[in-house]
This record gives C-alpha cells, structure tokens and sequence, in this order.
C-alpha cells in the first residue's frame, strides 16, 4: 500500500474520530441544554428592577441558551428568582433542576419553601422528604417536615422528624425546643420539663421558651413557677433563631429593598442582629432614599442595645431623607433616652418649625423637653399636640409625668388614665400611675397597674420594688387591723419577688418577732444585714444588727 | 511492452472512509447550526403586554365630592340607605374621618353628603336593620388611625339611621385593638342582630362576636386572640343553616379562617388555608358561590404593600379561591398573578351566567401608563379565569364593590382612591364605573 495512502487514510480516521467526538461532545451538550430551556419560564417584566438584576437574568438565560455550563446557569437562575420572590419562574427552574442535578438536595428544600409560602403542604412534603433522604444532616429540612406532620397529626413520624434535627444540631436550642415542645404534647418519653429547664438556663429571654415552661409548670401545679415564666415571656419580644443556611446566603442574590427588609425583620425578632443588619444595608444601597429602611436599621441597633450606632444611623438617615418627619420623631427620643437633651431639643425643635401640623413632632419636643426638666413649657408644647391628635398616648404620659413634677396630681392621674386607656400596656405610664398612689398610700389604685406590670415586665428592678412597696403596705394594714398572719403571708409575698427591700425585712422580722417566731426574726434581720452590706449602707446594717441584738 | 493496465490511485476503502469523515464533519456542522439556531432564538427578556382586545371595558365616572389633597378612601359599600328603590354608594374616608352617603337621587345622579359625627380611622361600613326599626343602619369599623399603631384606638361606631338622613352616633366599644370590620347577624338565633368585628390592630388584635341584649347592650365574646385580621364575611359556609363567618388574617399569619357557628353562641375556629410566608400581602376576601354548585366559596387576594411604606408591587401578589367543598372541607386555588392585587368581588360582569371576579391594585407602578389598576377576571363556566384589564388610571385603588346601580341586572363598579403615600399620579376619590 502506497505510504501517502496509509498516511491518507490515518489523517481521515483521525478526523472522524474527532469530529464523532466532538459531534457526542456537542450532542450531549444539546441534549442537556434543551432540558435546561426547559426550566427556564417566559421572562417577566423586570424593567423596573434594577438593571444588575436584569443584567444577572440575562446573563444566566443566555448561558443556558448557548450550553455554557447550562445546569449551573440553570442553578443561579432558579435562585435569583426565588431570592425575588418570582415564585412561577423559580418554580420552572426548580423542577428542572431537580431532573437534572437529581442529588443536590437544595432544589427540593427550595421548591418546598415555594409550596409553603403559598400554603401547598402536601407538595411541600414530597419536597422535604426528598429532601431528608438526600441530605439527612440538614435540620431546617427535618424541622419543616416534623411541623407538617404534627399539623396533620402524624405524630410518630413527627417525633421522628424532631428527633433527627436534634440529633443533627446538638445543643442548637431550635431543633432542641422542637423535640421538647412535640414531646410536652404528644410524646411518651422522657421528662420534657426538666430538659426545658435546662434548655431555659442555657438560652434565656427568648419568648416560645419561657411561654411552653409556663404551661409545662402550671400543668405540674407550679403556679408560682408558671407566673415567673409568663413575665420573662412578656419581658422578651425574641423568636426561635432558625438558621437556615440554603434559604439565608440567597439574600445577596435578592434586589428587592422590600422584601430584605421583612427579612432582616424577622431575624432581628429571632436575635440575629447582624444579619438583620447585613439585609438593611443591602436593601439602604437599593434604595438610598427610603426612610422606613433607616428607621428599621436604627431599630435593630436599639434592639441589639448599640444607641450609638443607632445614633449614628439617625444622623445620615435625616440628611438623605430630609424629608420624613419619623426620622426626626426617632433621632429626639434617641437622644432625650440618652440624656443628650440639649441635641434632641434642637432636633425636636426644627421637626417642629418643619412641620408644624404634625401632632407627633409637637409630642416628640414635648417628651424632649420633659426630659430636660423643663416642665412648663413641656406642657404647653403637649397640648398643642394633644389638639392637633388626641390619641396620642405618648403625649398623655408625658403630660401626666409633667403634671407630676408640677405638684398637680389630681391632673396628673386624669393625664395618665387617659394614657393607659389608648394603650392598656403603657408601662412608663402604669409605673407612674402605681407609684402615685403607693406614694398616696391609695393600694386599690396601685393594685391594678402593679400587677399589669409584673405581667409586662416582672423582671424590671422597678417594677419588684413597686411590687414590694404595694405588698409592704398591704401587710402594714392587715397588722394594724389586727390580722397578723395575713401581714406576714403578705410581707412574704412581697420578699418573694424583692428578697432585698429594707423595709418588707424589717417589717417582717419585727412581726415575726411579735408572734414568737424568734427564728424566723432573726433571718429577716439578718438578711437586711446581708442586703445593707452589699449596697455599702453602713446606717441600715447598724440598725439592723441593733434589731437582731434585742431579745 | 505492452501498455500496462492503469493501477487504481484511490482505493475504495479510502474512498469510503472519505466519505465518513465528511458525513461526520457534515454532523458536527448541523450540530453547530443547531446550537446557533438555539442561541438566536432567545425569547425577549421582557415579554411584551398581551395586545388582546378587552373583551369588555367600563367607562369611569368620578362620583361625589371633588378630589381635595390626597384622597384617602378605605371603602366603599352599595345600599339603598333611604329605602327609595335606588342604590347609593357608602364612602369611608380616612382623610376626613367621616363616612360619605352618595345619594342616588333620581336615577343617575349622585351626590354625596356627610353623615354622623367625624369618626377616627374608618375602615369599613356595612348595612343593616341592628335595632328593628325598619330602617338600616350603618356598622362602622373604626380603626383610630390607618397607619400602624398597637393602642387600643379602634371602636366599633354604628349611626342609627333616625330617618330623614338623618343619623345618631353610637360607639358600641371603644378603646380595643383597631377595627377592620364590622357585619351585622343573628349569630345566636334569638332574634337580634349580633355584630362580627375584626380588629386588626397591630401587635396585638383579635375577632370578637357582640352578643346583642338589646336596648344597645352588647356583651363581647373573643373568638380570636391573633392580630392581622382584615376582613370577617358571613355566611352559612357548611349548610347546617347557621351563620358562620371567615376571616382573612395578616400580619404575622397569613390565614384564613372559619368560625362555625355550633349554635348557642359557641363557635369552632379552623384554619382553611395557610401561607407560611410572612410578606404574603393579605389583602382582601369576598363570598360568593364562584361555581354555581350552591355553596358559598371564598376568593381573596394578596397585595398588601403596606409593610415598610414601599408602594411597588410584588411579583407573588395575586388573586385566589378556596373552593367549598362542604361540610367544612375547602380547596385552594390560584387564580393569577396581579401586582398590588386588593378587594376581590365577585359579579357577572360580562353577562354570560358565570361569575367573574373583579379586583382592583392598591400598588402598582404609578408613573407607568401601562400599569393595571382595574381587572376583571372572566369566567368561561369551568373556573378557568382570563384577565382583562379594566382601568390604566386612576392609580391606587384599594376598595371596591359592585352592584345594580342603575337597576338594569348589570353590574356597575364603585372604586375608591387611597393616596396616602408618595408619588400621587391620577389621583381619584369615588369612581363609578359602567360598561360600555
């Protein structure tokens, strides 16, 4: 055989070969390609999104158009509409990927977000299930998946569920409270009261916690117990913190200011504040101008206990918004609760010449004012806005409180009254009207805002002393009225709450004593030595040694 | 020397396997082609509005006082307050704080008149004979101040329809969380009309039904301790012949509800439908049998843009029916997507014997004329439902009701115009709206 031949037919074999290939290449591209096309819907008008947005959309269609990559484009695609909330169209792209990239189990967990938000639970729990099968560490999905079979009363799989977020998030108190709160109710094992109170002491102040301890506790006949929890519940507005690692890295993928801003809502009520934060500084650089933005950042550092910061957030926030009077209502009472009077009166002061219909700002330089001690003229700028609006609680406390410091109590209580009448939850004005009366000795008019503060805020320093003095001069009545016992179960009764208060323990111990219970007198004194000591009250401990001294 | 056969330069099998290489390069190339072709046809980014013909469309007619600042109009309702055998329309105005009587008087000619003392915050009005008189009297829902606010502000107000046009304001209840809604029926049997009320408020709210004793006492029973709620409609939803009613409730929920009535004033809470979402948008619910098979259906809307003074629409807003399937038992469908979609009502409005669905958009794109603020959804007798833009303008609608104005058995629309917040464009008050 001729050698060119040879050489010929190899260089013909060599081409086929490669075309075959690169035709299979091209094939199989194609083929992945139209599967890809499949998931991606008709596009919706996003002209008025911002163009980084459009621009990603188009990117990532054309990427799957021309078979660069198209499962991965695919993957982005889905997630850039459903960090958007485009539910039809993540929707489409979901139900492809789950074809085409069968294994990753965040398609399904995303598609059964999407039938949750849209109240499908019975899609939703197909999607989880797959789900758990191929990601059986991923608690978010295990503890989604328990809460619709609990709903549905399929309670064994349901503990099932429980059990596998816990076991897959050791010492995390979500999945740790799932279990215990499924097995206070439907379980058989176990003693979940102890587990919650462990879980209590390692995560206080958050409310679902304190509020299934309360009912846990007054079910064991614990009322005492029951009441301490439902004050720490009202005392906290924290949430169950539910890290959720697939749904939460998608919010830099998320152009809509609105939408990060319910976000960040949710995780600042949950206690993750930074990452409430990190969503409003997302959604402030999408939307420079819009003032509820600001205020929702500077809520979250109040919250988070940063005032600074807040400070700092309220400042710029009224130079790019110049125009929201909310803004300036927020930055005056920042800095009065600081104690900077002199900035919140000037920043109360110009709200007011800017806008001076506005009820509010006439409420906000009357609180900014009442601060500063400037009683008189605090009254004149309230009724002003108490014309302008008369259902302002605010402006009613403040009123009251300035009626107070003027000697004008009478006026004061109908200020105040009027207060708790527009908003029965008030506690500045309920600790204002309970220490009136207890100063006045009133105890049927101290009995009910006292008591609706120990429900609001029971653990409060103020509120326990309030509580003490009530109880201090309820017992001080039976005494006089010759019912000593009743005297004493109530000086204990307020001890119970205040263990500390001077007056309850010397009280009590003097009756104790009166009744033959030297015992029991000689703890009381000595406690208010203990007490005096530790607040560095040299003339209290003396007068207390004095009392245990004598026979 | 004989001249020599020619010897073959080019075998056969060298030949074929020519062949094959180019039938290969020849696959290679209408795969690229393919592959070309594919990219070519991408779809537009932005698809194009739908240039359908409407098959119908509504002429709008501003009815009542002139538009003055920014309207703030929360309802409308249609009833015929003077008994003279022509509708009016109800107004609540949440700019002025008073309730708007737009007399039909005579026959196609509105004008709108004050009625009762100011009341803070209306929200809704509704109709009915609460103390046997004879003469119906307006339930109001007062919500204090529109915009959130946890006080207790809300009161339910009811003016006493004295006759003459003239009204005396009662406040049944004052000082509770912010009412919604207020509906007037005999809940327990004893003869009396009792009231449902829905009370929003903020963080905290609640639905109560109010006993009715008589002589204007009214004893409060709380079916619900959740905030949120918008709308309570009644009806006998599970055909035992006692009046139950829903409730659509938002906030940190997004439920609906039914209350069945058990008789003796005791009721029994189930939650229809969920959406685990907290940026849903409720917006509104309406009652209505939507597939002729004699039972009443729910069909409620989300398109809540309040949450953070945002005023643009959400891609998930849109228009739903729950489907009862009796005795209790409902069935959840989607209708469509419809940017800022609220206050859903149920109307034949294209004469055809099945039952469409009119909603307006509370938030949409003020600056873009293309923007729909008005759709009809048409029914084609299996509840399988076509939009059909109704209105490019005015802007910002977010009550709606519809009802046999003009006494002719078709539907006229009355929308109102709520304007509260910025970038105010074709601003209107009370539109009357009849078909073409």
């Amino acid at each position: 055989m001729p050698r060119r031949h040879v050489i010929l037919a190899l260089g013909l074999l060599a081409v086929t070969l490669v075309a075959v290939a690169f035709a299979c290449r091209l094939w199989q591209r194609q083929q992945l390609t139209a599967a890809a096309l499949a998931g991606v819907a008709p596009s919706p008008d996003v002209s008025r999104w911002p163009a980084e947005f459009a621009r990603r959309l188009q990117a990532d269609e054309s990427a799957i158009r021309a078979g660069r990559q198209p499962t991965e484009a695919l993957a982005r695609l889905a997630t850039l509409y459903f960090a958007n909330g485009f539910a039809t169209e993540a929707g489409r792209a979901l139900a492809t990927l789950r074809q085409l990239d069968p294994q990753d189990a965040r398609w399904p967990y995303l598609v059964a977000d999407l039938k949750l938000r849209a109240g499908d639970n019975a899609a939703a729990e197909v999607a989880l299930r797959e789900v758990t099968a191929l990601a059986p560490g991923y608690a978010p999905a295990w503890l989604k998946l328990g809460d619709l079979l609990q709903e549905r009363s399929a309670f064994a799989e349901a503990e099932r569920c429980y059990t596998q977020a816990a076991a897959a998030t050791p010492g995390e108190v979500r999945a740790a409270f799932a279990l215990i709160s499924f097995e206070a109710f439907h379980g058989k094992r176990g003693d979940p009261r102890q587990e919650l109170l462990q879980l209590v002491a390692a995560h206080p102040g958050i409310k679902p916690l304190h509020d299934l301890l309360a009912q846990m506790n007054e079910a064991a006949g614990d009322a005492a117990g029951a009441a301490t929890q439902r004050r720490l519940a009202a005392a906290t507005p924290r949430y169950l913190p539910l890290d959720d690692p697939w749904i939460d890295e998608l919010y830099m993928d998320c152009f809509d200011p609105n939408r990060l801003s319910l976000l960040s809502g949710k995780m600042e009520r949950e206690g993750r504040y930074e990452a409430a934060v990190a969503r409003l500084n997302r959604a402030i650089a999408l939307a420079p101008a819009e003032p509820a933005l600001r205020n929702s950042l500077a809520q979250v550092r109040i919250v988070a206990n940063q005032p600074e910061e807040a400070v700092t957030v309220l400042r710029q926030a009224v130079v790019d918004c110049p125009d929201d009077p909310a803004l300036r209502e927020r930055l005056a009472m920042l800095l009065r609760t600081g104690k900077r009077h002199d900035e919140a009166l000037a920043v109360a002061r110009a709200a007011v010449a800017r806008w001076p219909q506005n009820a509010a700002m006439h409420t906000a330089l009357g609180q900014a004012l009442r601060e500063a001690g400037q009683f008189e003229p605090a009254l004149a700028t309230l009724r002003t806005a108490l014309e302008l609006d008369p259902t302002q609680a605010e402006a009613y406390y403040a009123t009251g409180y300035c009626l107070f410091a003027t000697k004008h109590r009478a006026e004061a209580k109908v200020a105040l009254g009027k207060a708790l009448e527009i908003r029965p939850d008030y506690a500045e004005a309920l600790q204002l009207r309970a220490a009136l009366a207890i100063e006045e000795g009133d105890v049927a008019a101290a009995e009910d805002p006292i008591n609706r503060l120990m429900a609001l805020r029971g653990g409060a320093d103020d509120t326990r002393l309030l509580y003490a003095a009530l109880h201090l001069i309820k017992g001080n009545l039976a005494r006089d009225a010759g019912q000593p016992d009743e005297a004493a179960r109530l000086y204990r009764a307020g001890l119970t709450v205040f263990p500390d208060f001077p007056h309850l323990l010397r009280e009590a111990g003097l009756l104790a004593r009166q009744q033959g219970h030297a015992d029991e007198a000689r703890r009381y004194f000595q406690q208010g030595i203990t007490a005096a000591e530790a607040q560095g009250n040299a003339a209290q401990a003396a007068e207390f040694r004095q009392l245990l001294a004598q026979p | 020397m004989s001249p020599s056969k020619p010897q073959s330069s080019f075998p056969a099998w060298l030949g074929a396997l020519c062949v094959v290489a180019v039938v290969a390069l020849g696959v290679v190339g209408y795969l690229l082609f393919r592959q070309s072709a594919t990219i070519a046809s991408a779809a537009p980014l932005v698809s194009a509005p739908s240039a359908a013909k409407p098959a119908i469309a509504y002429e709008p007619i501003p009815i009542g006082f002139p538009v003055e600042g920014n309207p703030v109009i929360t309802h409308v309702a249609i009833a015929d307050l003077d008994q003279d055998g022509l509708q009016d329309v109800l107004v609540c105005d949440g700019r002025t704080d008073r309730i708007g009587w737009i007399r039909q008087f005579p026959r196609g000619v509105f004008t709108e008149q004050v009625i009762g003392d100011p009341i803070a915050g209306p929200a809704h009005v509704s109709v009915c004979d609460l103390n046997g008189d004879g003469r119906p009297d307006l339930l109001v829902a007062s919500m204090g101040k529109i915009m959130p606010n946890n006080d207790r502000i809300g009161k339910v107000v009811v003016l006493e329809n004295l006759g003459g046009g003239k009204f005396r304001t009662r406040v049944l209840a004052e000082n509770i969380a912010r009412v919604t809604d207020v509906r007037g029926v005999d809940l327990n049997g004893d003869g009396r009309v009792d009231l449902v009320v829905g009370q929003f408020g903020y963080d905290q709210g609640e639905i109560r039904w109010m006993e009715n004793l008589g002589n204007w006492e009214f004893r409060s029973h709380t079916v619900l301790n959740q905030p949120g709620t918008i709308m309570t409609p009644v009806a006998d939803y599970d055909g035992d012949g006692r009046p139950d009613f829903a409730a659509l409730v938002s906030q940190d929920a997004e439920e609906v509800h039914l209350f069945r009535n058990l008789g003796g004033g005791e009721f029994r809470d189930s939650v229809l439908w969920k959406a685990k979402d907290e940026s849903w948008g409720s917006s509104g619910l309406d009652v209505g049998d939507l597939n002729r098979d004699g039972r009443p259906d729910l069909v409620f809307s989300n398109g809540d843009g309040f949450n953070v003074g945002f005023t643009e629409p959400s891609p998930w807003h849109g228009l739903q029916w729950l489907e009862n399937r009796g005795d209790g038992n409902f069935a959840y469908h989607r209708i469509g997507d419809m940017p800022g979609c609220y206050s859903p009502v149920l109307a034949d409005v294209n004469g055809d014997g099945f039952t469409d669905i009119v909603a307006v958009s509370g938030f949409n794109h003020v600056n873009d004329a293309k923007a729909v603020w008005m759709t009809a959804w048409l029914n084609d007798g299996h509840q399988q439902f076509t939009p059909v833009p109704l209105a490019h303008e005015p802007t910002r609608l977010i009550t709606l009701a519809a009802g046999d104005l003009d006494g002719n058995g078709v539907p006229v629309l009355v929308t109102g115009g709520f304007h509260a917040y910025p970038l105010a464009s074709h601003m209107s008050r009370v539109t009357l709206w009849r078909r073409k």
